[in-house]
């Protein structure tokens, strides 16, 4: 048992470790050129450390404003991503549930794609004094991501309490039903269909230090809740009947995980977008290496996913030239998918 | 230690029991008795406070379990269910470390003792060979065992056990029981949902036969365990057998269609 604790320690400080080094080291890559001691002293200068530093403005600007805050959000969104689905797939004990079951991804995009399609009408934008689109958009997806999540709660509340099987059903009708919103929507306004189209891929293109609020209002509350439901997690996993008789309240436990679920994913989705397999593929590999303890889980989870989004993100600004990018989500389910199906095949 | 009251309780709109009075305390093994349907497993179920009365109630040391927090209720009343869920990747010694669930403090750590306890419920069980071995690598009697350890470091003064003999081996079967005497001696009150009524006669203090969601009958086993209340309990004809040779009397169905009930010169295979 001493020797099982101390492979989970020591993979976890690795992954710690790495999550750590890859803040800085991911401000590497990207269209202007920039070397690492630049970085490094820029960073040390942000972080309030007194390091002689002859970088220029705009050196500065693009290493803290833009690809620093990039970085830190694709950690935040990664960890925030991960631990959802791993708190998904324990609370609803479907290996196949993810951040997105409770139709979160598609209420976020339905709010996403009207405020896209209002702010490419004219008289709207000038009525409504619209200069902030990106921070409208977000707020929609927001608001369209929170009302899925409790319309998905509410439908899947049956006379037995919160059933998982009606849960996931209720997210299935949800995801239904905003999808063949944003189908209408795309089909009524054809000019907003590229943007739709990218929004809903997923991108850390444009987003700065501004998104980092209301990505941490959504998620730190949430967060705690979850931090303190590990062992319950972990007694769920032997059926409601058997965890009631454990001494947990299901029912309540399970509201509260799905609330803070729902709503910090609902942070990262308006931030970022919906970036799939994040939620899937972290817990599994970590399941595969920690066993099925929460508690080293919800820690490997959080820093791994944040790890796999981070470099994720580089590989998104990097690959093509002349400021062009990839879709993050595009990327993280190219990287995610075969990596997956190896490790699912090895099993 | 445990009060029943005039308890009505079932699922949805449906009543299940009617009208349950029953009384536990310390030191007693008490067998539920009845065919499929009679309201066993409800009846455990609503003693271990997670099926809520429809009306009645249940008092445990006086108190009444359906207002007592699920984590108190826990902490004295533990339940081994006939079939469990085997989570993969859990290994024997975490699902009885689990047990200390209802005792853990709101960090959810496990304490030195905690892990004493898990230790002693497993030397209890045999299960200590199996410690580091995944749930889902068990066998079925392995699995008893494991959820019966599991059950023993909650460490409740009373347990529930519904149908603990339904997937071990007959020797196996004896052991099991003959822990739960240990227990039941220390002064444990145990109660268990049976159909094997012989298995229940050789342990229980006390037998109950439930028909229809009430009780037929209740009383001490030499009292009880009859060929009126048996036929009656079960719908058809049963001999019980005391014979010379053993101290112990046995329940057989007197109506049978079965091979043994063919004399064995006639059964002899002829040319």
């Amino acid at each position: 048992m001493t020797s099982l604790k101390q492979k989970d320690a020591l993979l976890l400080t690795l992954i710690g470790t790495g999550w750590i080094f890859s803040l800085p080291l991911a401000c590497l890559g990207g269209p202007y050129p920039l070397d690492g001691e630049t970085i490094w002293r820029t960073l040390a200068n942000f972080a309030g450390l007194s390091v002689p530093n002859d970088a220029n403005g705009t050196q500065q600007l693009i290493i803290t404003n833009i690809r620093f805050a990039r970085v830190c959000l694709a950690a935040v969104c990664g960890g925030i991503l991960a631990t959802s689905g791993l708190c998904l797939q324990g609370v609803l004990r479907n290996p196949l549930a993810e951040p997105f079951t409770l139709g979160i991804s598609a209420g976020a995009a339905c709010g996403a794609s009207l405020a896209i399609a209002l702010g490419e009408i004219p008289l709207l934008t000038a009525l409504f004094h619209m200069p902030q689109h990106a921070a409208f958009i977000s707020l929609s997806a927001l608001s369209g991501a929170l009302f899925a999540v409790f319309a998905a709660l509410w439908l899947g509340r049956s006379r037995k309490g919160l059933d998982k099987e009606h849960i996931i059903l209720a997210g299935i009708a949800v995801s239904t039903f905003f999808g063949a919103l944003v189908a209408l929507v795309k089909a009524l306004n054809e000019e907003s269909v590229t943007s739709i189209v990218f929004w809903i891929l997923g991108s850390f293109q444009g987003r700065g230090w501004e998104s980092m609020p209301l990505l941490l209002l959504a998620s730190l509350p949430a967060l705690f809740v979850l931090a303190f439901r590990w062992r319950t997690l972990d007694v769920l996993a032997f059926g409601d009947v058997q965890a009631g008789q454990m001494g947990i309240d299901v029912g309540k436990n399970r509201f509260l995980i799905l609330v803070a679920v729902g709503c910090m994913t609902a942070g990262c989705v308006a931030v970022a977008g919906v970036i799939g397999f994040v939620g899937l593929v972290i817990p599994h590999t970590l399941r595969l290496l920690l066993g099925a303890a929460h508690g080293p889980l919800l820690i490997g989870a959080f820093f791994g996913g944040g790890l796999l989004l981070v470099w994720a993100d580089v590989i998104a600004r990097t690959t093509l030239t002349g400021g062009q990018e990839i879709p993050v989500g595009v990327v993280t389910a190219l990287l995610g998918g075969p990596f997956f199906a190896l490790l699912v095949k090895q099993r | 230690m445990i009060h029943v009251e005039s308890l009505f309780a079932g699922y949805g709109p449906n009543t299940v029991l009617h009208g349950i009075d029953f009384d536990a305390d310390h030191g007693e093994h008490i067998s539920v008795l009845g065919t499929n349907g009679s309201g066993k497993t409800t009846f455990l179920h609503a003693l271990s406070g997670l099926l809520k009365p429809q009306s009645g109630r249940i008092l445990l040391f006086g108190k009444n379990i359906a207002e007592m927090p699920p984590r108190k209720r826990a902490g004295q009343i533990a339940i081994m269910p006939q079939r469990s869920i085997c989570p993969p990747g859990i290994t024997v010694r975490h699902a009885v470390l689990l047990g200390r669930y209802p005792h853990l403090s709101w960090l959810g750590t496990f304490s030195a003792k905690d892990h004493e306890i898990a230790e002693n419920a497993m030397e209890t069980t045999r299960t200590a060979a199996l410690a580091g071995r995944m749930l889902s690598e068990l066998s079925g009697g392995e699995m008893q065992r494991v959820m019966l350890a599991r059950t023993l470091a909650q460490k409740t003064p009373l347990i529930l056990l519904d149908e603990p003999a339904a997937h071990i081996d007959p020797a196996y079967a004896i052991e099991l029981f003959d822990l739960l005497e240990q227990l039941r001696r220390n002064g444990l009150c145990i109660i268990t949902v049976m159909h094997d009524c012989n298995l229940a006669a050789l342990y229980a203090t006390r037998m109950m036969g439930m028909k229809n969601g009430k009780i037929l009958f209740e009383g001490p086993v030499n009292t009880v365990f009859s060929e009126a209340c048996l036929s009656e309990l079960y719908s058809m004809p049963v001999r019980v057998l005391r014979t010379a040779e053993f101290s112990f009397p046995v329940a057989v169905p007197a109506k049978t269609c079965g091979c043994s009930a063919v004399p064995l010169s006639v059964a002899a295979p002829t040319r």
